[in-house]
């Protein structure tokens, strides 16, 4: 996946946000990388203090809800087809 | 802050780790105050898992790791370097697995790591700056299986970048400790099959591999998808431009 191409689907992700189902696409992205029982330990990179901040208030908000996984996953479906 | 036992290690680890990447770049290029207080905030909150490697900062991250740790002396927290093979080290990889953890351990003033990391992408074949799946079973394996019986490593790990079925190989050798994984809100492939078509590297549900062998899994890169990446110019520096899609370190 190219770093833009990724961005834009990102932005694609933010249904998300809008419906609720996290407070930001950040918070989802770390919520969401927790959710699986196989995941062990996330590294998130900070550049400042703050954002580490930021995902550990992600982090105690706990994996996300079964909603929001299903709400993602049709979300993803739109992205079938396109390039890297 | 949540524990999770970390594969057949039997390590209990926070879900949250504490990255020294240059994604970022705290403890590359940030103040020494800003990466203390960071640091102690981080193993206030429970963190107790610290992620380095040599390449980033060529070796800045683990002195500063190694200069905050010193400082404070936290009991109990576990740290992970990595070892990234350069081309010209393929002909002699036990030496070069065993320089540059020499080098890590005396920028990090430890006398021992809790993983080892292998750095580079595997592949079926090798090649570029990847590791074939023989390369990594029979030569860094045994090398770092060397190191962990000095005492100067307590587990080995791996990257899981590169080609999947070298990846599920390398895994089902059920050798590796830990394994660094990406895991994303865009890439979701280590746990599920894809849509038909999707555009990421299908991970061909890497985490049955992971579990199955009781190897701990490391998640990596999973910010992408995360609104978060839009401010940080820094990933696309620290990737490098557009080498191949398996050469991202």
């Amino acid at each position: 996946m190219s770093y833009d191409a990724d961005i834009d689907r990102a932005r694609r992700l933010m249904p998300l946000v809008e419906e609720g189902l996290a407070a930001s696409l950040t918070e989802a992205a770390t919520r969401f990388a927790i959710s699986h029982p196989a995941m062990g330990t996330i590294l998130v990179g900070m550049a400042t203090p703050g954002q580490f901040e930021d995902a550990l208030a992600a982090v105690e908000k706990g994996p996300l809800p079964q909603a929001a996984l299903d709400r993602l996953s049709a979300l993803r479906q739109a992205f079938s087809g396109e390039a890297r | 802050m949540e524990f999770r036992t970390f594969g057949r290690t039997g390590m209990r680890l926070s879900i949250l780790g504490f990255g020294c990447g240059a994604v970022g770049g705290l403890m590359v290029r940030g103040s020494a105050a800003d990466q203390e207080r960071a640091v102690a905030r981080a193993i206030a909150v429970g963190v107790n898992y610290f992620d380095t490697a040599v390449l980033y900062g060529d070796g800045e991250s683990e002195k500063n790791l190694g200069r905050v740790l010193q400082k404070l002396k936290p009991a109990d927290v576990v740290v992970g370097t990595k070892v990234r093979l350069a081309p010209s080290d393929l002909g002699r990889i036990e030496d070069a697995i065993t320089t540059s953890l020499e080098g890590s351990l005396s920028r990090l003033k430890f006398d021992r790591v809790d993983i080892l990391h292998l750095h580079n992408p595997i592949t079926g074949e090798g090649g570029g700056s990847a590791l074939s799946v023989r390369q990594v079973l029979g030569e860094v394996v045994p090398a770092f299986e060397r190191l962990r019986r000095q005492g100067k490593i307590r587990f080995l790990g791996l990257t899981a970048l590169g080609d999947t079925a070298a990846l599920h190989e390398v895994i089902g050798a059920r050798v590796f400790d830990s394994a660094q994984v990406v895991y994303n809100m865009l890439n979701p492939s280590a746990a599920d099959a894809l849509p038909q078509n999707y555009p990421a590297q299908d991970y061909g549900r890497l985490f049955d591999a992971t579990q199955a062998a009781g190897v701990g899994v490391v998640g990596i890169r999973v910010l992408a998808g995360g609104a978060h990446c839009r401010a940080r110019p820094n990933v696309i520096r620290s990737r490098g431009r557009r080498r191949s899609r398996s050469d991202r370190p």
